[in-house]
């Protein structure tokens, strides 16, 4: 089965063909809100290393948020339109989730701006707390390892391996069964609904 | 617009069938053909609301017959013939057929010259055909070999609508759909950005689905993707963009950045062929612009907004008299029963640019003024006030455009263009031109149109890459 994946939903434009157990070719780059223009340059490249035809994927797997929302709309809108089109099948997986990978006992940090983040805590394929936004202030730091913006509670920013993350992830794809009704993951209510 | 006859037409295309022909079918005749012959398709090209052209077909097997063809007396000589002549073989050439026959009076010179300019070849005569003795050729037509005409896929969505379309270049509609936002924004009494990019994402692959089904096509059947590329709201513009350059990307077709006014100016050619020089009244939420257009590529802006656009200062207006959003269509309501009571100023510019807050303001002066005094405002006779000082002066600064850039046809677009006063005071002012208003179900905002303006962009290799940026405020200049 070869798998398109692509994360736009934050700081980072990835993408990933995956055969089976396999990566073929991957591109990840610091890309932050410059992803729309430059996902589809990204895409070719991936399609072009790894040597396979556009339309020869049999699904896709994209991050459905957290995240930025013009981020997180990018690669749902390819899932959705290519899925719905091509046909394929389309695969999502929480952003926090996907950074933490398989790892054991970790906490996934990623800004929401306002001081607020968006935070997740998983053990290997256990979801220790669910993914959620919360206030900076009120974010209870557990004693374990801290992915993605380590910088807002003191410690280093490191989001891993992005391309690597997604064959580890593969056994947390959730399957989309009804594409029209796919919509991201927004979590924190946009302010300017109430504006 | 042309379209399969509907039985509510038939009064209308009776009116042309008897000053047609001189064995006219009957009323009967027609609805047994609507009813019954499930081989026979007739087209009917409305404009304005009236009928100015049909054509019957028959579909025999690889032959297609083209049993009626007419155009309406007082419209004749206006390219609507040719026009229906397209249609009529684009839809053979679709339902599979391998060439086109008719008959015609071998002294019906004009009719003999339209069927050869459109590829009809005599093949022979048959003597005494008609009653009066007349002799009548048959004329045939190959509609093999020939290349398709290219289809257009088109995704709009600047603002709160969603909608794609397919088109091909000689302009035969293959699908329309459109999804409306305006019920969510109504809540909030506007359009609010973030909520419109949220409902684009949810609507995207829906319309491109249903545009696709009710085509009949396959995404290989297209030959190019065109999408908004601006002016409008960013992240709803993003939205249609990352659509259009999937399908571009992963079905290797070129890709098209339209202007969207552009495409509420070419949807016109949907009516009737566009005339040049052109005179363009763009009025919209977003827009108050005079656009001087010298022929299909070339676009000047010669008068434009210094404040708000008409359809902003509508939208004020209304909520000023607590009515809701939109204002426009409530503003024209309330105008129709309003009477000369109110006087507003009227906006003083120098040249042909507007300006709107103003007259907007006096408004909101004028109904403090009236509360604190205890009055209570006559709305359908503020609306009218408001109605009237606006419109007219639309009417003005556009008949100076026309002294200073003498143009052959004058075309209102955008959103406000559905305005019943506007559209009457245009019928008014400039019955000297060849005067085009959009039927109303073209002034919102759809994908047809981004068709119809990416049509022009085709034929000029006009094309972008991948790495092209949204342009919200994108002038209609570039």
């Amino acid at each position: 089965m070869l798998t398109l994946c692509i994360d736009t939903a934050y700081k980072y434009l990835t993408c990933v063909l995956i055969r089976d157990d396999r990566i073929l070719s991957s591109y990840c780059k610091e890309c932050f809100k410059k992803q729309s223009e430059e996902v589809f340059s990204a895409l070719d490249e991936v399609f072009e290393k790894a040597g396979v035809q556009r339309r020869s994927i049999d699904s896709i797997c994209i991050t459905k948020g957290p995240g930025s929302y013009t981020g997180v709309r990018i690669a749902m809108t390819i899932a959705k339109v290519i899925g719905e089109t091509l046909p394929c099948d389309v695969y999502t997986i929480s952003t926090l989730r996907l950074y933490a990978a398989d790892r054991s006992n970790c906490m996934v940090l990623m800004d929401a701006r306002a001081d607020r983040v968006y935070c997740g805590v998983y053990d290997k394929e256990k979801i220790v707390s669910q993914d959620q936004a919360v206030a900076l202030k009120d974010l209870d730091i557990k004693d374990c390892q801290i992915i993605g913006d380590g910088a807002l509670v003191g410690k280093t920013n490191d989001y891993g391996d992005i391309p690597e993350a997604f064959l580890r992830t593969k056994a947390y794809w959730e399957k989309v069964d009804a594409l029209p009704y796919l919509t991201p993951e927004y979590l924190k209510e946009s302010e300017s609904y109430y504006r | 617009m042309i379209e399969l006859l509907k039985e509510e037409d038939l009064d209308q295309v009776l009116e042309i069938e008897n000053e047609s022909f001189s064995n006219p079918w009957s009323r009967k005749n027609f609805l047994s053909e609507i009813a019954n012959n499930d081989l026979s398709e007739i087209y009917v090209d409305i404009v304005d609301g009236e009928i100015v052209a049909y054509g019957d077909l028959w579909y025999m097997f690889e032959n297609c017959d083209l049993t009626k063809i007419a155009v309406r007396k007082a419209q004749r000589h206006k390219g609507y013939g040719r026009k229906m002549m397209k249609h009529l073989i684009s839809a053979a050439r679709r339902r599979g057929c391998e060439f086109m026959h008719l008959e015609v009076n071998v002294n019906n010179k004009e009719a003999l010259s339209l069927y050869e300019k459109d590829g009809f070849e005599v093949v022979r005569t048959r003597k005494r055909y008609y009653e009066n003795g007349d002799d009548a050729y048959d004329m045939i037509r190959g509609l093999l070999g020939e290349e398709e005409p290219k289809k257009i896929l088109a995704i709009e969505s600047s603002c709160d609508e969603t909608a794609c379309a397919i088109v091909d270049e000689e302009l035969n509609v293959l699908s329309s759909v459109v999804t409306s936002q305006i019920d969510v924004h109504a809540r909030f009494g506007g359009v609010i950005p973030e909520v419109a990019s949220r409902m684009h994402v949810e609507q995207i692959s829906t319309i491109i689905k249903e545009a696709i089904d009710k085509a009949q096509v396959s995404m290989d059947d297209i030959d190019a993707i065109a999408y908004t590329i601006g002016p409008g709201l960013i992240g709803s513009l993003h939205v249609g963009a990352i659509g259009a350059k999937s399908l571009a990307f992963f079905y290797d077709k070129p890709l098209i950045g339209v202007h969207h006014l552009k495409g509420h100016i070419f949807i016109n050619e949907l009516i009737k062929p566009l005339q040049y020089p052109m005179m363009a009244l763009v009025v919209s939420g977003g827009h108050t612009e005079l656009v001087y257009i010298e022929n299909d590529q070339s676009f000047k802006i010669i008068g434009t907004t210094l404040d708000d656009a008409i359809g902003e200062a509508y939208d004020k207006v209304a909520r000023v008299m607590k009515e809701a959003y939109p204002g426009g269509p409530v503003i024209d309501r309330l105008a129709k029963t309003g009477k000369p009571h109110y006087q507003l100023p009227t906006p003083k510019v120098d040249g042909l640019n507007f300006s709107f807050s103003g007259l907007k303001n006096a408004v909101l002066q004028l109904v403090k003024k009236e509360e604190s005094a205890g009055n209570t405002i006559n709305k359908e006779d503020l609306a009218y006030a408001f109605q009237e000082v606006a419109l007219n002066t639309l009417v003005k600064k556009t008949k100076s455009a026309l002294e200073q850039y003498p143009c052959k046809s004058v075309v209102i677009a955008g959103g406000v263009a559905a305005n019943s006063r506007l559209r009457e005071l245009m019928k008014e002012n400039f019955a000297d031109h060849d005067l085009i208003l959009p039927p109303l179900k073209y002034c919102t905002d759809n994908a047809l149109m981004i068709a119809c303006a990416a049509v022009h962009y085709l034929k000029a290799g006009k094309f972008v890459g991948f790495d092209a940026s949204s342009m919200p405020s994108m002038s209609i200049e570039d």
